[in-house]
């Protein structure tokens, strides 16, 4: 019987070595994701990013739906089976560095956390400049005046993007309303729908989601108003309604990433990658809106291209009147708190 | 005066699905049968109803469709927890995790796909009434359907033969069983009758509130409706008031928000809840002065036939 | 003839185990279906799945980590179920119990040595799941209130109480303002074993087994409990207070549950976030059910529901099983042992005659 056991084992081991020694030549990449592939926003665009990956010949594998509090144990796995693991959710940020430093041989890459250690590095897109963006057309394509906001929780990321959203808007409309409701929860289809409700009633006739569900476009469809999708192209869900999205292109980022651990040049660091790598980006316009509109976005977006401008690096006031004149530094970006001046109501907890 | 009403009206949508919900728990529970798998059974009516009318493009269609889907999926409970006597409560919860994982497997290749949410149809005379016409009588047919199924448990339980023997086996089902009353037979048929109503209450999400699938469309509403069946002491009539004070609740945690006024959110949430603890504790107070039971007697028992202590 | 269920006088405990062994065999059979229908070949599914789980370091490690919050809360709810009452708000217990020991480290982090601080957080998360479990206890107790009904809409509540700190007094300012707390110093978290994450928590675990165990079956208090579960009646004529009885268990299920909390927050994440607890609550019960409410048994079951979890990881992340998949097959296997679970209490009988 010992006998027995002791050959399973070493059976086991062999495997265990063979399979590992067959990854030796493309590193294989394994993903963590928060949500379930289908929802149609955040980690759907990561798993898009993913398929890019397999496509150009990478092996990967994923396991979504990884709540915050049991994501270590799933890290860890990934971490034995894979030459590098991205993990894509800010609850994560602690586990990824635990896991990293029980497994030195592997590479870890933590989305929108600011961690880092020997193997650890973590990576963002400024989604900011994307929204700002996305805004210029949104405030142009108001006729009241007035944009509304579906928040899911506060947190600086999404606060961030509201401000963004704000000062993009005033470049179309500098005397332009923002109006946010926070549903405080990072899903609920019903409650985004009926914000996006509340929003219309009113009287904003441009909604811009930061929930992932496509409710929101579906309801401005629905009262014949316009949507901004955010995170994924959402013009499937009602391109009535939908101007353009802000979305993710994370494949940009995993290609260059797995690249650069697969050729021995990866360094960890923060990666905090901008519009011009085309990490974020904008969709298709509606084809109501003018060609006038589109030109004046274009012009911004050449600046941020260019290195010019960026949106928090030339003063602006905030909502409480006082000046900010000098940029912004990433660290004060990533904290963010306060709104910018022309959102109505208060930023939570402020 | 048009916020007032639209809070309403938001209340009313809101509350649409955790009443039919309600209404379900209420049949199985007044049987003596608690189901925790609520949100999964929701679930499972959501995608059927999406994916029939997405198919047939019939409203009728998807939402028996629902019902079928979810009564059939609620047998299992049935069965587990009647004939082979496990736990209600355990029970409960493997459904939710079944009922979850069977809607996501066959929702997977439902993105974007989106279907026509119902039309309101304002009845005529009465959705001129002033603000009560508009907030509950211009509303869709599964609204109206919710005031019918209302009536008619409520008929069901208190006013007919079989709800008299489906309330007499939550209460004392030994009694019953001696009487010569099917318990397993008449718990069997309420736990399926309420799981197909909890089935509608799900349908109510693709075909109304967000008319396109994803994964966990009912974002935790089932076990809302599990709390509720209890703030509605087991009454139809009251579960038509307890569901529309917790839409109410969903409703104006945004427009507190719309009128600047500053509550936070998380207590906003706790209310419902913390209300219906400290209601529940007076009545039983009251009732116990009184030597009234509020709760079915049985409910949560396992009841087993032909044991003689 | 006619085949019908008898209720079984006494089980004998080979009896139970040979139930346990043909439902476990069962699941292996409707699990080897499920495969089969997914377009898994069985036979490589057991294999690595039995490989990744129970011949390597690491699958012995995930079990036992995955497996102490569920000793906790299953013999939370099996405490309590041992008077027949249903606690089913160890998840929110759990939460108050993560509150209150974080109150303790954001107050005396760094003030008190390390092991008094340790102490004192135990203490409050005791208090704070046993407060919180007191409730439902206090209100069953005087008023008759249903407890199952109670104890579980103040999970919501709790939940709510702790996202409002999150993201209010208690956000670190220095993580960005995301919705945690600071991160623990060293004096504040449980050590763990090696280099893996096997942490004090287990111990302690298996300590309050052993000691849950042995009032329950070697002291009056115990024998009171169980006789007030057994037969409230006589249990009330041989002078039990049952109005204090039931406070005082539901007080322990609570402060076990909130044990809980202090065990994942000081073992595994270091700090107060959202999500630490994924359903440990309503997985307890489940854990107490199949454990028949007995402490020792919920060191079993709870090493059972633990298989069951990250089995279904390794599925997913060895064959690419979407989480749905998972879900279902988690409901199916929880369905089929809660099925059989009936011939430990009842066996079939079939006679001739019409009864």
């Amino acid at each position: 019987m010992r006998k027995l056991i002791s050959k399973l084992i070493g059976v086991t081991l062999t495997l265990l070595l063979v399979s590992s020694y067959a990854w030796a030549g493309k590193p294989s990449v394994g993903f963590v994701y928060v949500g379930p592939v289908g929802d149609g926003g955040w980690t759907h665009a990561h798993d898009l990013g993913r398929k890019a990956l397999e496509t150009a010949g990478y092996e990967t594998s994923f396991v979504e739906s990884v709540p915050e509090g049991d994501s270590e144990r799933v890290i860890r796995k990934m971490a034995r089976k894979h030459d590098i693991v991205f993990t894509t959710s800010f609850g994560y940020m602690d586990p990824t560095l635990k896991v990293a430093k029980q497994h030195p041989d592997t590479t870890f890459l933590h989305c929108s956390g600011f961690k880092q250690s020997k193997n650890a590095g973590n990576y963002f897109g400024r989604m900011y400049q994307a929204k700002y963006l996305a805004a210029i057309i949104a405030g142009g394509m108001s006729k009241t005046g007035r944009i509304g906001i579906v928040g899911s929780q506060p947190i600086p990321e999404i606060i961030r993007h509201i401000n963004a959203i704000t000062l993009g808007a005033q470049q179309s409309n500098p005397n332009i309303e923002v109006e946010v409701l926070w549903i405080n929860s990072w899903f609920d289809p019903a409650k985004e729908s009926d914000a996006a409700q509340a929003l219309i009633d009113n009287g904003a006739d441009v909604i811009v989601t930061m929930a992932d569900s496509a409710a929101t476009v579906q309801t401005a469809k629905k009262n014949g108003v316009f949507a901004i999708g955010n995170d994924t192209d959402m013009a499937i869900y009602g391109k009535e309604a939908h101007l353009t999205a802000a979305v993710w292109n994370w494949d940009v980022y995993y290609m260059e990433a797995v690249k650069a651990v697969e050729n021995g040049s990866w360094k960890p660091g923060a990666d905090w990658w901008g519009l011009d790598t085309g990490i974020v980006g904008l969709t298709s316009f509606h084809p109501d809106v003018p060609q006038a509109l589109i030109v004046k976005m274009n012009k911004e977006k050449g600046k941020i291209l260019s290195g010019a401008m960026d949106v928090f690096d030339h003063g602006f006031t905030k909502r409480d009147g006082t000046q900010v004149t000098k940029a912004l530094s990433d660290g004060e970006m990533l904290g963010m708190k306060y709104y910018v001046k022309g959102l109505i109501s208060k930023a939570p907890g402020s | 005066m048009d916020f007032f009403i639209q809070i309403l009206i938001a209340a009313v949508a809101m509350g649409t699905p955790l009443l039919f919900a309600t209404l379900g728990g209420v049949i199985s529970e007044r049987a003596g049968v608690i189901n925790l798998g609520m949100e999964g059974l929701m679930l499972v009516g959501a995608l059927v109803a999406f994916v029939v009318m997405l198919n047939s493009g019939n409203y009728f269609y998807a939402i028996a469709a629902a019902a079928i889907a979810s009564g059939i999926v609620s047998m299992i409970h049935a069965f587990v927890c009647l004939m082979l006597r496990a736990s209600q409560i355990a029970s409960g919860l493997a459904l939710t995790f079944f009922g979850t994982g069977l809607s996501g497997l066959f929702g997977d290749k439902l993105m974007g796909e989106t279907v026509e949410p119902l039309a309101r149809i304002p009845i005529p005379g009465l959705h001129s009434i002033p603000i009560l016409g508009s907030v509950l009588f211009n509303q869709d047919a599964l609204v109206y359907f919710s005031y019918l199924c209302v009536a008619l448990t409520w008929w069901l339980l208190f006013r007919s033969r079989l709800g008299l023997n489906i309330r007499s086996v939550g209460e004392a089902p030994e009694v019953c069983d001696s009487l010569g009353i099917s318990v397993l037979s008449y718990r069997f048929f309420a736990v399926v009758g309420g799981g197909m109503l909890i089935g509608v209450g799900g349908a109510y999400f693709p075909l109304a509130l967000t008319p396109f699938w994803v994964d966990g469309i009912t974002a935790g509403r089932g076990w809302i409706a599990v709390a509720l069946v209890i703030f509605a002491f087991w009454d139809p009539l009251k579960a038509l008031g307890g569901a529309y004070l917790f839409g109410l609740a969903l409703a104006l945690e945004l427009r507190l928000q719309v009128l600047g006024i500053d509550i936070s959110p998380y207590f906003l949430k706790m209310l419902p809840y913390v209300l219906t603890i400290l209601v529940l504790t007076l009545v039983t107070i009251r009732n116990n002065r009184r030597g009234i039971q509020v709760m079915p007697a049985a409910l949560g028992k396992v009841f087993f036939r032909g044991e003689k202590h | 003839m006619r085949i019908f269920l008898e209720k079984r006088v006494n089980t004998s405990s080979w009896g139970r185990v040979l139930v346990l062994g043909s439902a476990l065999l069962l699941v292996l059979i409707i699990s080897w279906f499920f495969f089969l229908v997914v377009g898994i070949d069985p036979q490589s599914a057991y294999k690595i799945v039995g490989e990744e789980i129970f011949l390597t370091k690491y699958g012995w490690q995930d079990l036992l980590v995955k497996m102490t919050p569920l000793l906790f809360t299953g013999l939370a709810v099996a405490l309590a179920a041992q008077m027949r009452q249903w606690n089913i708000g160890a998840e929110g217990q759990f939460h108050m119990g993560t509150f209150a020991m974080t109150w303790v480290v954001l107050h005396f982090d760094g003030q008190l040595p390390g092991g008094v601080l340790i102490v004192f957080m135990i203490i409050m998360a005791m208090i704070g799941g046993g407060l919180w479990g007191s409730i439902p206890g206090y209100l069953k107790a005087n008023f008759g209130v249903n407890e199952i009904i109670t104890s579980l809409l103040l999970n919501y509540v709790a939940a709510a109480w702790i996202d409002h700190l999150l993201f209010g007094a208690w956000r670190d300012p220095d993580s960005n303002n995301f919705p945690i707390t600071k991160e623990f110093s060293e004096a504040a978290q449980l050590p763990a074993f090696g280099n893996t994450s096997i942490h004090a928590g287990l111990i302690i675990a298996f300590i309050l087994i052993a000691v849950v165990a042995w009032i329950l079956m070697k002291t009056k208090l115990g024998f009171q409990i169980r006789l007030t579960g057994d037969n409230p009646d006589a249990a009330r004529y041989s002078g039990v207070s049952i109005k204090t009885l039931t406070i005082l268990v539901f007080a322990a299920s609570g402060a076990i549950a909130g044990l809980a909390g202090f065990s994942e927050v000081s073992g595994i994440h270091y700090r107060l976030q959202q999500n630490i607890s994924i359903g440990y609550g309503y997985t307890g019960i489940i854990v107490a059910w199949l454990a028949r409410n007995h402490p020792l048994g919920v060191v079993l079951s709870a090493f059972f529901m633990s298989i069951v979890f990250v089995s279904a990881e390794v599925l997913q992340i060895e064959y690419g099983l979407p989480i749905s998949m998972v879900y279902l097959y988690q409901g199916i296997i929880l369905f089929t042992v809660l099925g059989s679970e009936i011939f430990t209490e009842y066996k079939l009988r079939i006679t001739r005659l019409l009864v």
